[in-house]
Parts: structure tokens; C-alpha cells; sequence
């Protein structure tokens, strides 16, 4: 590993085999079937569009990989930047990073809790998020992306083995097809549900997938690290297509799961419970091993495409702002939770977040001293790419305690979700404007992202709306504020569209075109 | 370089600055597509339909199961 684009986006050299496999890694964890198991539990079959909502989006991925690949962006916050200005790149860089904690702590959460479960207790929810976040943090931290693509080769071979080795056992355990048909009504097998996952709550999800998928802050990177557009597009398809093969089998053993245990506490244990009572004991520890992959395939990419975005959109511009950030707003916030935890009697919640403290406050201070050291001397300073890859190195130990700061404070793993659903989506519209509509401009794209949080905010805490009908709000509102202010505004300048099309229209490989044009090119 | 590379590039080149003219790819040019539309969107549009097909084959294959015993 010797650039900055080999730790950021393994160099760009993946063919189809490793696109297809790190796409599956990376967007299938071990929270997805607890949540999909958990909803099925609860409301039947219905439940498994708690992952099945981007199944009507899988097409589209066809077209929309090539765009990112052509555009040769290393993060989504420079698509913002290149096509807008650079502050909306900044604000995404802000959120992206938000958000990636979010779905580290989703993902840390839902592991543990299975873990928890299957291990009947021995292995504690706490204590196996410690567990796996060591492990892939070390790897990530190290090898950067062609760690976190190779090992997801592996991983997700287990991913498929965690996914089908229950069902048989579910299923047999209920008495076969027929006996559950039998013990179940018929509303348990339905793709929709009388309540809850409805008609509508499914319309509108599938909607907003398909306009949070573009803005979600690893597929610009998930993407990126195929050789070409064709391989971009077969991994971004087929990786996904296997996913929605197992959540087949996911929301089928949580339909078992109902008549097994109809009284679980909580629904989300129903994958777990299954899992510990029903597994012969040695596929109890390859359960286990599978679990912790799934997890590890995901956090890997997402610590490495955390750090790209705050390197190259907030601290490649503003050098300075890395005396601060990311730690600055999260050391405090992650102080409160260990006292809180402290006062609450919770006294291993309070000693992890204590270790998380000190490891986001070391790893802040490490950066303000290297920051201070390279301003001093600059000519025994590290070259620019070495420069930016201890910052993204130093800044995913940060990223990581954050999101064990949030695996320890979600309510529940469908809940958090919802949260990762709707954040994603807040500048989806500027994505998919920003390249279909040559008069979008940056004022759009700014009234789209406020007008898009105002709406939900009001919608969800003042008028007390739910997801589906927060999404139907929001959505709409968005596009039209983006598309109003962009017609009363100037367009974007001449040269800033000319460049952003030019790459549009090259393909990859023929990137001299680009050079002779003087387009510059982000990462080749 | 072979001859037909040799044309691609010389294509390429030709293609105006304009932000309005199309790329080749579909999303980008909803509004404004090239002519042929079958012959320049072939990828696009071949991928796009099959993957539909895997779609429905999804969707059966769920409720066929969700059949099962019933």
C-alpha cells in the first residue's frame, strides 16, 4: 500500500469476482437478520422489507455504478463539491461521517445482542462488540481498503452460512411447512401486513431507497474500487442480488421462529434464541465466527470510507480543522454516557465508553501533534499522500468509538434504521439532480438538503407523523425546493458543468482524453 | 493503437464542451438522449431489464415458498 488511493480505494484493481464480493460483504451485517428475523416475529413474512426495500432499487444499481465510477471520485462529498461547491462537499463530508457511526453502532448493536443470544449469555452483548470491533480495526486500520476487499471475500462465504444453516433446523423444529401453516394464520405469510409494513409504509421505503442509495456514504467507494464501469455495475447488482437471496431464508426462520417462541421479550432475540437452541454445537461456534465476519466485512470499509471523507472533504481544505474534529464534538458527548452509564448502575457500559474516551481523545491529540509538527517543519514533513493516510488511520479510531458510543444508546436495531434511512436520504435529491438536470445548481441543492431536514424534523417531532408518511413529506419537498431555486437562480458556472460532463462522458481507460482537456481527475 | 481505438478516441474528442451534449449512459442523459437510443443505451438498458427479471424471479420464488404446505 503506498498511495493514498490504494488505502482509500485498494487502487482501483478489483475485477468482477472481488466487486461482487466486497459489495455483499460490505452491505449485508449481522444486524440485518436479527432486524429482518425480529420484524418477520413479529409481523409475519411482511417483515423482510425491513431489508427487501432496496429489492426494486437492485435494477437501477446497473445504471447508477458506471456514473460513479466514470466520475472518478474517491467520496461522495466530492461529487457535492465538484458539481456544487465545495461547502455542500464539506456539510455531506459532516453528515457522511454521522452517519457512518450510526450504522457501525446499528450494525455493533445487532451483533451483540445476537451474540448475546445465541451464546446463551456467555458471551455478553458489551463484551462482543469489544470483541469484533478489535479485531477489524486492527485489519482496517492497517490494510486499508485491500484488506477490508480481500477479507470480504472470505466473510462472505460465512455471511451465506450464517444465512441458510438455520432454516432447516427452524423450520424442521416447527413441525415442517404444512404444520406451520396449520399453527400460523394466513396473514403470517403475507408479503404485506395489515399494519405496520403496509402498502404504503412499502412504496415509500422502495422511494426513498432509491434516492438515499446514491447518497449513502460507502457506495461511492463500493463502487470506486472496481477496475471499470462494467465491473462496477455486475458487482453493484449481483453483490445485492445475493443479499436478497438470504433474506429470504432470514425472514422465513423468523416466520418459524413465531411458533417456536411466541412470547420473546423482544422479537430482535428470535434469530439468537433460534440460533442457541436449535444448532447442533459445533455449528453454535461457526454461527458465532459467521456472525463476527458479517459484521467485520461491513466495518471494515465503512472505518476505511469514513476516514476518506474527512481527509479529502474537510481536512484536505482546512488543515486546521483537524485540531478539532471528528473528536472535539464526540469526546464530550461519549464523557456524558460513561457518567450517565456510571450513575445508572451500568458499570461495563460506563468502562467501555471510559476506553473509548481515552482512545478518541489520544487518537485527536496524536493529529493535533503531527498537524503541529508537519506546519513546523515542513521539509522533513511526509509527503502529501503519506500525510493523509495516517490522518484517515488516525480519524477511523475516532469514527469507531463514536459508533460504539451509538451501538450503546440505539433503542432497538429496526429503529436505528429508520434513523439510517432517513439521514441518508436528506441529500439524495442533490445526488440525482446534480447529474440528470444540467440547470441544477448549488443554491437548489442547499434549499433541498434544509427544506428536506426542516420537513422531517417537523414532521416526526412536531406533528408526530410515522417513517412512511415522514418519507412522503419530506421527499417531495426536497425535489421541489431544489428544482424552484434552481430556476430562480444562476446556473452553475460554464466550466465547473463542462468538466463534470466531460468525465461523465469519458470512459475509464481513457483518462489522457481528460488530461488533454484539462479536466482534473480526482483519483485515475 | 488499433484503428478502432484509434476512431474512439477521435470521437471523443470531437464531442463539443457542451454540458448538454449527451455521455452515453442513461442516467445522466434522461434529458437529453442520443439518437439511437436502442444501439447507444444497449448496456444500460439490457442489464437494467434482466435485472428486473431476477426481481420477479425473487418475488415468485418467495411466495411460492410462503405457499408451501398451505
Amino acid at each position: 500500500m503506498r498511495t493514498e488511493g490504494d488505502y482509500f480505494l485498494g487502487g482501483r484493481r478489483f475485477g468482477k469476482f472481488f466487486a461482487i464480493l466486497h459489495q455483499f460483504g460490505t452491505g449485508t451485517h449481522a444486524d440485518q437478520p436479527v432486524a429482518v428475523a425480529g420484524k418477520a416475529h413479529e409481523i409475519g413474512l411482511a417483515g423482510i422489507w425491513y431489508q427487501w426495500l432496496w429489492l426494486f432499487c437492485t435494477p437501477f444499481y446497473w445504471l447508477i455504478a458506471p456514473v460513479f465510477r466514470r466520475l472518478r471520485y474517491v467520496t461522495t462529498g466530492d461529487f457535492f463539491e465538484r458539481r456544487y461547491g465545495a461547502y455542500l462537499g464539506q456539510v455531506y463530508a459532516i453528515v457522511g461521517l454521522a452517519i457512518f457511526m450510526l450504522n457501525i453502532g446499528i450494525m455493533l448493536n445487532g451483533t451483540g445482542r445476537i451474540v448475546d443470544a445465541v451464546t446463551g449469555g456467555a458471551i455478553p452483548q458489551l463484551w462482543a462488540i469489544v470483541i469484533i470491533t478489535v479485531f477489524f480495526v486492527v485489519y482496517a486500520i492497517v490494510g486499508g481498503m485491500v484488506a477490508a476487499v480481500i477479507t470480504d471475500a472470505v466473510q462472505g462465504v460465512f455471511i451465506i452460512i450464517l444465512s441458510f444453516v438455520l432454516l432447516p433446523y427452524v423450520i424442521s423444529k416447527a413441525g415442517g411447512f404444512h404444520q406451520l401453516h396449520e399453527m400460523l394464520t394466513p396473514d403470517k405469510f403475507s408479503l404485506v401486513a395489515p399494519k405496520d409494513v403496509t402498502l404504503f409504509f412499502i412504496v415509500m421505503t422502495v422511494v426513498n431507497g432509491l434516492v438515499n442509495i446514491v447518497t449513502q456514504p460507502h457506495t461511492n467507494e463500493n463502487c470506486g474500487v472496481a477496475k471499470n464501469e462494467r465491473d462496477a455495475a455486475v458487482g453493484f447488482v449481483f453483490g445485492p442480488a445475493i443479499k436478497r437471496v438470504c433474506t429470504i431464508a432470514w425472514a422465513f426462520t423468523g416466520v418459524a421462529a413465531i411458533a417456536l417462541y411466541p412470547d420473546l421479550a423482544h422479537h430482535e432475540e428470535a434469530f439468537g434464541v433460534a440460533a442457541r437452541d436449535l444448532l447442533p454445537v459445533g455449528l453454535v461456534g461457526l454461527m458465532v465466527a459467521s456472525i463476527m465476519a458479517a459484521n467485520m466485512s461491513s466495518c471494515d470499509s465503512f472505518l476505511v470510507d469514513a476516514s476518506a471523507l474527512f481527509t479529502r472533504n474537510l481536512y484536505a481544505p482546512y488543515p486546521k480543522l483537524a485540531y478539532l474534529l471528528p473528536g472535539g464534538p464526540l469526546i464530550p458527548l461519549l464523557i456524558f454516557g460513561t457518567a450517565a452509564s456510571a450513575v445508572g448502575g451500568k458499570a461495563g457500559q460506563a468502562v467501555v465508553l471510559g476506553v473509548l474516551v481515552l482512545v478518541a481523545l489520544v487518537a485527536q491529540v496524536w493529529m493535533a501533534l503531527a498537524l503541529t509538527r508537519w506546519a513546523r517543519d515542513p521539509a522533513s514533513a511526509p509527503s502529501v499522500d503519506d500525510q493523509h493516510v495516517t490522518v484517515g488511520r488516525l480519524v477511523s479510531a475516532i469514527t469507531v468509538a463514536g459508533g460504539i458510543g451509538f451501538a450503546l444508546v440505539i433503542p432497538s436495531v429496526a429503529q436505528g434504521l429508520k434513523y439510517f434511512w432517513i439521514a441518508s436520504a436528506l441529500m439524495g435529491p442533490g445526488w440525482w439532480l446534480g447529474v440528470i438536470w444540467r440547470r441544477a445548481n448549488r443554491w437548489g441543492a442547499w434549499a433541498s438538503f434544509l427544506s428536506a431536514l426542516a420537513a422531517w424534523l417537523i414532521s416526526w417531532l412536531v406533528l408526530k407523523w410515522d417513517t412512511p408518511h415522514q418519507m412522503a413529506l419530506y421527499l417531495p419537498v426536497a425535489f421541489i425546493a431544489h428544482i424552484l431555486v434552481s430556476l430562480l437562480t444562476p446556473p452553475e458556472p460554464h466550466k465547473k458543468l463542462r468538466d463534470f460532463y466531460l468525465l461523465l462522458r469519458t470512459p475509464v481507460g481513457k483518462e489522457d482524453i481528460l488530461r488533454r482537456k484539462g479536466v482534473d481527475i480526482v483519483m485515475e | 493503437m488499433p484503428e478502432d481505438e484509434k476512431r474512439a478516441d477521435a470521437e471523443i474528442q470531437d464531442l463539443p464542451d457542451d454540458p448538454y451534449a449527451p455521455t452515453g449512459m442513461l442516467i445522466p442523459d434522461l434529458l437529453h438522449p442520443a439518437r439511437p437510443l436502442l444501439r447507444t443505451y444497449a448496456f444500460d438498458l439490457l442489464g437494467f431489464f434482466g435485472t428486473w427479471l431476477l426481481v420477479a424471479a425473487l418475488l415468485v420464488a418467495t411466495v411460492i415458498l410462503a405457499r408451501i404446505g398451505a
